[in-house]
């Protein structure tokens, strides 16, 4: 099942973050790993995570390290900082509310 | 003729208004697609619809390239490259004038002198000058070319840094060397490659007014023909009338 662009956008960062929370990654291991946890429900436009990971990197949630790979290219690995786990605790915090008054909204338009 | 892939980053990148940091993006990009074609070819997929498999996942180029721009904001590229490039500005002063005051060797020479500082030895002969105690101490002595190289070992207390209207006054000393068996045919500073055949003097705290520094130590090597047994220096030029004695032991 796809779900609509709009309702992913806003909580990108809280999944690119949780993906960070367990391992440093590189931005094709990220789409990768998202799309196997969620059974390939978030399919990623795969550009659309640079400007998140660059924004994230910005504020200072998640640092970057260069690492030459095979045929002398170079990988950015992310990697989730102090600043970047306490905004994602906060943000699961922020989730769980919303998620839960979603449900009671729309469980409660349910007609009986 | 550019591939596909490089028309669709080119276009993003001509979003992004902070050229600097387009070079970079495309970079990141680039190796992206390209893990995404080798994971689709992996899987048996033919290479050119991996290939476009791959681009196609990326998305819309304006609308990446768009967003992109939104965080390399130009202001804050441009802020950040002109702080960086005020740092290194100010780095460069900063070292330039320390160097400048307090001289390169010298600052170097200094901070190794510091960190490896041993007090002269109790049997150091010693004078007691206007400003400070000096002192010498014999060292090493040993066969170089066949010369003999002893060393003088030199130490210089002061009592407080100097003051800038001391400076000329005890800037450097000229010493007259003076051995009893053998003939100086120069000396030199340790670590130091060159020799001052004719200028006989220990430059030791020209620096001290504006670094602060109140002791130095000096190894001074004299070139001599015959081991020494005694080497004296003294101040002639001062009109003070003293004189550091060193001896060596006679070898049995």
């Amino acid at each position: 099942m796809k779900i609509d662009k709009s309702l992913m956008s806003g909580s990108t960062a809280l999944l690119i973050l949780s993906l960070l929370a367990g391992e440093e990654m590189y931005g094709y291991q990220m789409i990768a790993e998202l799309a196997r946890r969620s059974n390939h429900v978030f399919d990623l436009k795969e550009g659309t995570l640079y400007p998140i990971l660059h924004g994230l990197e910005a504020e200072g949630l998640v640092s970057v390290r260069e690492e030459k790979a095979e045929r002398g290219r170079t990988r950015k690995y992310y990697r989730i900082t102090r600043k970047g786990s306490r905004a994602l605790d906060a943000r699961k915090e922020e989730w769980a509310v919303f998620r839960e008054q979603v449900d009671a909204v729309v469980n409660s338009a349910s007609p009986a | 003729m550019r591939d596909e892939f490089q028309i669709w980053v080119d276009a993003v990148c001509e979003q992004v208004r902070f050229r600097p940091d387009r070079k970079g993006i495309a970079r990141e990009l680039r190796v992206h697609y390209d893990d995404h074609v080798k994971d689709l070819l992996r899987l048996g997929r033919d290479p050119a619809l991996a290939e476009e498999r791959a681009l196609a996942a990326m998305g819309n180029a304006q609308e990446v390239g768009r967003a992109l721009d939104k965080v390399h904001k130009p202001w804050l590229g441009w802020l950040w490259e002109v702080s960086r490039a005020l740092a290194l500005t100010l780095t460069v002063l900063a070292l330039a004038t320390l160097f400048w005051t307090v001289g390169p060797d010298s600052l170097v020479e200094r901070t190794i002198d510091e960190l490896t500082w041993e007090e002269p030895p109790a049997s150091a002969a010693k004078v007691e000058l206007e400003h400070g105690t000096l002192y010498a101490a014999p060292g090493d002595v040993t066969e170089e070319d066949g010369h003999t190289v002893a060393e003088v070992r030199l130490w210089m207390k002061m009592g407080d840094p100097l003051g800038t209207e001391c400076w000329y006054g005890i800037r450097s000393w000229f010493f007259t060397w003076r051995d009893g068996r053998g003939e100086l045919s120069h000396y030199r500073r340790d670590n130091a490659s060159w020799t001052w055949p004719e200028s006989r003097y220990w430059i030791y705290n020209a620096e001290a007014a504006s670094s602060g520094w109140t002791r130095f130590r000096q190894t001074v090597k004299l070139v001599l023909d015959e081991p020494p047994r005694w080497a004296e220096a003294s101040y002639p030029l001062s009109g003070q009338d003293w004189v550091l004695r060193v001896e060596w032991e006679a070898e049995s």
